[in-house]
């Protein structure tokens, strides 16, 4: 009997000892745990019973939980989204600090175009949330640049495309007023509308929500010859 | 006498209800499915729930929601919301929020259900996948989110 308790004990003290063996404290990942973290798991042990805190500590209690929590972050101790790409942690940053204007790759715009444009005529117009790919060509973008130029990036990004669906549907209207979303495209309305002559017809402004583009001119993205 | 009169009342309340117009926004729009008959500015929201998400000692647990159809060309995210049914016996946990452009933010969270607010995606774009995930900060964490996503569009 003793013996069998001897390794069982063993066994909880190699499994707690391997855990500590595991965390670098020195890491960048280690303390973003104990800085975004630590306050609420020592709240959640002030909170348990004396029997919980035994099963807690038996399987590995704090440093258990802080080595599951470096998972959270990157190498540098940037939080990683629900898609697995770091450096887009906005947690207290102000809209005026990310949400800017900044130069954008012409592959990414060119790939932000042709989604667009895609899921504008598959859906006649419509968002539709269960078919876009909009998140694969943020993330694409994401993938291609620094860490801290993601959200600023991203951000662009995404004004571009607003303008692109913008285009599209003023396009639609044009040869069709009548025309409204859901309904079919107009023939050879989107025909010719090309990335470069949208890009081109768009200006920097401050909009609410931060940067933003508009256009020049009403007819300065149709149909360029 | 009393009767008659209820009765004239409740037959004239029901014929007001058929023939007063509803706000500008709403007789504007209409969504049938995938369909939207018209185009209008105005403020809306989109409701999705989670199944249970459990975290054991910290390990994230998350799904992925989809908005759905969204209205409008141009539609800009106004506040965020998720609201936590936390289990019996949970621990506080950690929530997390990506939306679908991929920005993240998150919040520390209680044990008791509530209402979070978020604004750090104000501005965006809310049409595609959303994740929401809970990180336990103690031994285990049962949760079940609701996230609204409330928006305009033009």
């Amino acid at each position: 009997m003793s013996l069998k308790i001897n390794s069982q004990a063993n066994g909880i003290n190699g499994y707690k000892n391997n855990i500590e063996a595991g965390v670098n404290k020195n890491s960048a990942q280690y303390k973003a745990v104990v800085r975004d973290s630590m306050s609420s798991i020592m709240e959640s042990e002030m909170m348990m019973s004396d029997e919980e805190r035994l099963i807690y500590e038996t399987f590995g209690g704090r440093e258990r939980i802080i080595q599951n929590k470096m998972k959270l972050y990157d190498s540098n101790g940037r939080m990683i989204n629900g898609f697995g790409i770091a450096g887009m942690d906005a947690t207290g940053i102000p809209i005026s600090q990310r949400h800017k204007i900044i130069s954008i790759s012409e592959e990414a715009r060119q790939n932000m175009f042709n989604e667009t444009l895609r899921h504008f005529k598959a859906e006649k117009g419509v968002a539709n949330g269960d078919t876009t790919r909009r998140s694969d060509i943020f993330k694409k973008y994401q993938l291609s640049v620094p860490n801290e130029d993601r959200l600023k990036g991203t951000w662009t990004l995404e004004q571009y495309e607003k303008a692109y669906r913008k285009a599209f549907y003023d396009a639609c209207k044009k040869v069709d007023s009548e025309w409204e979303l859901g309904k079919d495209i107009p023939s050879g309305a989107l025909e010719g509308l090309t990335r470069e002559a949208i890009d081109n017809s768009l200006e920097k402004a401050q909009g609410e929500y931060g940067e933003t583009l508009i256009f020049k001119s009403l007819d300065s993205h149709t149909q360029s010859n | 006498m009393k009767r008659l009169l209820s009765v004239v009342l409740t037959v004239a309340v029901l014929f007001m209800t058929c023939v007063m117009p509803v706000s500008a926004a709403e007789s504007s729009d209409s969504v049938e499915g995938n369909n939207i008959t018209a185009i209008t500015s105005g403020t809306t929201y989109f409701s999705k729930i989670t199944r249970k998400l459990n975290s054991l000692y910290g390990a994230v647990d998350s799904v992925n929601l989809s908005s759905g159809s969204c209205l409008g060309t141009n539609r800009q995210i106004t506040s965020v919301t998720v609201y936590c049914r936390v289990s019996s016996g949970s621990s506080p946990f950690t929530l997390i929020v990506t939306s679908p452009s991929g920005t993240v933010a998150y919040k520390s969270c209680g044990t008791t259900s509530t209402t979070y607010t978020f604004t750090d995606f104000n501005g965006e774009d809310p049409s595609g996948t959303w994740n929401v995930g809970i990180s336990s900060n103690g031994t285990v964490s049962t949760v079940t989110c609701t996230l609204k996503v409330y928006y305009r569009y033009d």
